[in-house]
């Protein structure tokens, strides 16, 4: 069955993300537009659950284009080979809601990509 | 039926030289390097998909759309890549961040490395008196 409901997975993640980039715009126009910087940038490390290449590329990808973050860097650690992302957030209070947020990307892009989809 | 394509195309196409606009304002706007590059990263993939589509539904032809498609793709990938790139090569060169609330990578990385590639970075970029 997984392979019937991989497009539509597929096509699922390319409106979320169309409607995310909308929500984060909007956040980044205020700040742009309204007087002085309400920015409270940082860097959050944040070990995905990536096991390929192009997941951690697609996620990454997607992270820059999200306006607001911004992928550092990559790393791979450890036994079991954990793909790490440095994330520099725009408009996140601290390194652990920005991380939340990452979450919510990274559980949607893993489900779209993997054709047995994958739950958190 | 052609004037509601016109209507769209035009309407994708004034949002993506919007989007261009609001990175330049981000440009001039934004305090450091790193949010200067996500405004960039952004403009340089949506605001090109957003005209690209723009354009598509003001001459709408079947094998446009294909390569409408392999543009965007090929569009979001590369400008989300070489923004990566640049900004961690700016990491890397020890650029400072403007009034960081957490940085976890500095926790990681070696601070006499970075302190070096910015005391190097700031003597390149110190004017020599010219003799």
């Amino acid at each position: 069955m997984s392979w019937v409901t991989w497009p539509v997975r597929i096509v699922g993640l390319a409106l979320w993300f169309a409607k995310e980039i909308v929500v984060s715009s909007a956040a980044v126009l205020r700040d742009n537009f309204t007087p002085g910087q309400n920015s409270t940038p940082g860097i959050a490390r944040l070990e995905t659950r990536c096991r390929t290449d192009l997941e951690i590329t697609l996620f990454a990808s997607m992270i820059t284009i999200t306006p607001g973050t911004l992928t550092l860097g990559t790393d791979v650690v450890g036994d079991e080979q954990t793909r790490v992302l440095y994330v520099h957030g725009m408009y996140a209070a601290d390194a652990d809601a920005l991380r939340a947020e990452l979450r919510v990307m990274e559980n949607k892009v893993l489900h779209a990509v993997r054709r047995e989809g994958a739950r958190s | 039926m052609s004037q509601v394509f016109e209507v769209v195309g035009s309407v994708f196409v004034v949002l993506g030289a919007l989007v261009f606009a609001s990175a330049a304002l981000g440009l001039l706007r934004f305090p450091d390097t790193y949010t200067r590059i996500s405004a960039v990263g952004t403009a340089g993939g949506v605001g090109m998909a957003l005209v690209i589509v723009g354009a598509l539904s003001l001459q709408p032809t079947v094998p446009d759309a294909f390569k409408a498609v392999a543009i965007i793709a090929l569009q979001l990938a590369t400008s989300a890549v070489g923004s990566i790139a640049i900004a961690r090569s700016a990491y890397l060169t020890g650029t400072p961040l403007y009034e960081p609330r957490f940085d976890e990578l500095a926790e990681e990385s070696d601070p006499d490395e970075r302190e070096e590639a910015r005391l190097a970075r700031e003597e390149r970029e110190t004017p020599r008196d010219v003799e």
